[in-house]
């Protein structure tokens, strides 16, 4: 054996035995606030690596999935599809076991997140932490501690969010369109109880979501969304 | 809770090799950076911080074994739970003393036993130990190491050479004549 066949062997069984180490320790229970980080890190995936410069699927080939991806869909659960054109630049499919977003007309859109923006209203008593943040997505928190209630807002490029996949598989309720401050968009309740709320003001895609809140409450606050870094 | 998805199909196979890791290897992840940060809150950052540099490098965990999996997880949440442990104690690395030309020559001359080696393994500092591991074990190239650990790629040359320079010492029992 060589030197550096030692050093790999001996630095093999010294890993082994960290591990072993490690794992004896007992497990832990994760916080409430780092399984949702982490549910909305795996989620995101690569996205958090977006760049508008970066090759995107040509658009034929991104439509020919869709189609096999709705017919595969349709067959399987033998339901209808919906789609609702909820403006020229904002398209929103139902496709009963997920829906897609569809965003176009991004030309004359910032293709940074040129201002930032944030909820205005009084948050008193919720803990604020900025989870993400990069040129384009800006994705705040906002908990009460030592309970289950919490809430995200997020400010995305339109660029960023030219085709979303939206979670609303057995939604409790269903998507529908809706306005905030004139700004159109939809809002749906997903099975786990949170409320989500997404509309687009032409410049940026905003989205909100809580749990326990009501939709009133969170129209409120969808509603006083302001520019914080002026 | 608000989740999107830029591509339909291209990064589900990724999205569940990430899921796959995370369900697998967070408690040993968590353990790991506890061990050094020793709380839990700065643990789980660490945890959610390895997997953001686990899903930048993410294709190259598809040809991982299990154990290849654990190893390069563990020195990635290893290495950023040193790095905040530094910046918490704001440590300032000393620089060792480097061994001469000579010294190195004369060390090459010099037959090491595997206990040697694996006693030399044990003063390695946790920092240079990662870098060895992936380097000697792992066989990953400086740049791939440099990226994986996100270090400039000097600073892994020097790391390594350092880790020689351990790897190589002769306890005065073990001098041969």
């Amino acid at each position: 054996m060589n030197d550096r066949e030692m050093y790999a062997q001996a630095l093999r069984f010294s890993m082994e035995s960290d591990i072993a180490e490690y794992e004896k320790q007992p497990d832990h229970k994760f916080s409430r606030r780092f399984e949702r980080r982490m549910k909305k890190l795996i989620s995101q995936g690569n996205t958090l690596q977006y760049t508008p410069v970066r090759a995107r699927m040509p658009l034929k080939k991104a439509l020919a999935i869709a189609a096999i991806i709705v017919l595969a869909s349709t067959l399987l659960v033998g339901a209808t599809i919906a789609g609702y054109k909820l403006w020229e630049s904002f398209y929103f499919r139902d496709n009963v076991s997920f829906s897609t977003m569809y965003i176009s007309q991004i030309e004359g859109a910032p293709k940074t997140l040129e201002e930032k923006y944030d909820i205005g209203a009084d948050m008193s008593g919720y803990v604020r932490t900025v989870d993400f943040e990069n040129e384009y997505i800006f994705t705040v928190d906002y908990d009460v501690p030592n309970t289950d209630k919490w809430l995200t807002f997020e400010q995305r490029t339109r660029e960023a969010c030219e085709q979303t996949w939206l979670w609303t598989e057995d939604a409790i309720v269903k998507p529908r369109a809706i306005v905030v401050n004139g700004y159109k968009g939809i809002t749906y309740q997903e099975k786990t109880g949170c409320i989500c709320l997404y509309w687009d003001t032409g410049d940026y895609i905003f989205g909100i979501g809580a749990n326990p809140i009501s939709e009133e409450e969170l129209m409120r606050l969808a509603e006083s969304v302001q520019r914080i870094d002026n | 809770m608000l989740q999107f998805y830029l591509s339909l199909v291209d990064n589900t196979e990724e999205k569940q090799r990430i899921e796959f890791l995370y369900m697998n290897y967070r408690q040993l992840m968590y353990k790991t950076a506890l061990a050094i940060v020793h709380s839990p809150e700065l643990a789980e950052d660490a945890v959610h911080e390895a997997f953001l540099r686990v899903i930048k490098n993410i294709s190259k965990f598809f040809s991982f074994s299990c154990n290849e999996n654990a190893s390069y997880l563990v020195i990635i949440v290893r290495g950023i739970a040193l790095n905040m442990l530094n910046r918490q104690q704001r440590l300032i690395e000393l620089d060792e003393d480097l061994p001469s030309d000579d010294d190195i020559e004369a060390a090459a001359e010099i037959r090491l036993s595997f206990e040697d080696v694996l006693r030399n393994v044990g003063k390695l500092s946790p920092a240079l130990k990662n870098v060895a591991t992936l380097y000697y074990a792992h066989r990953l190239s400086e740049s791939e190491i440099a990226e994986m650990l996100d270090m400039k790629i000097n600073t892994v040359r020097v790391s390594l050479m350092r880790a020689r320079a351990v790897l190589r010492q002769m306890g005065k029992e073990n001098e041969y004549e």
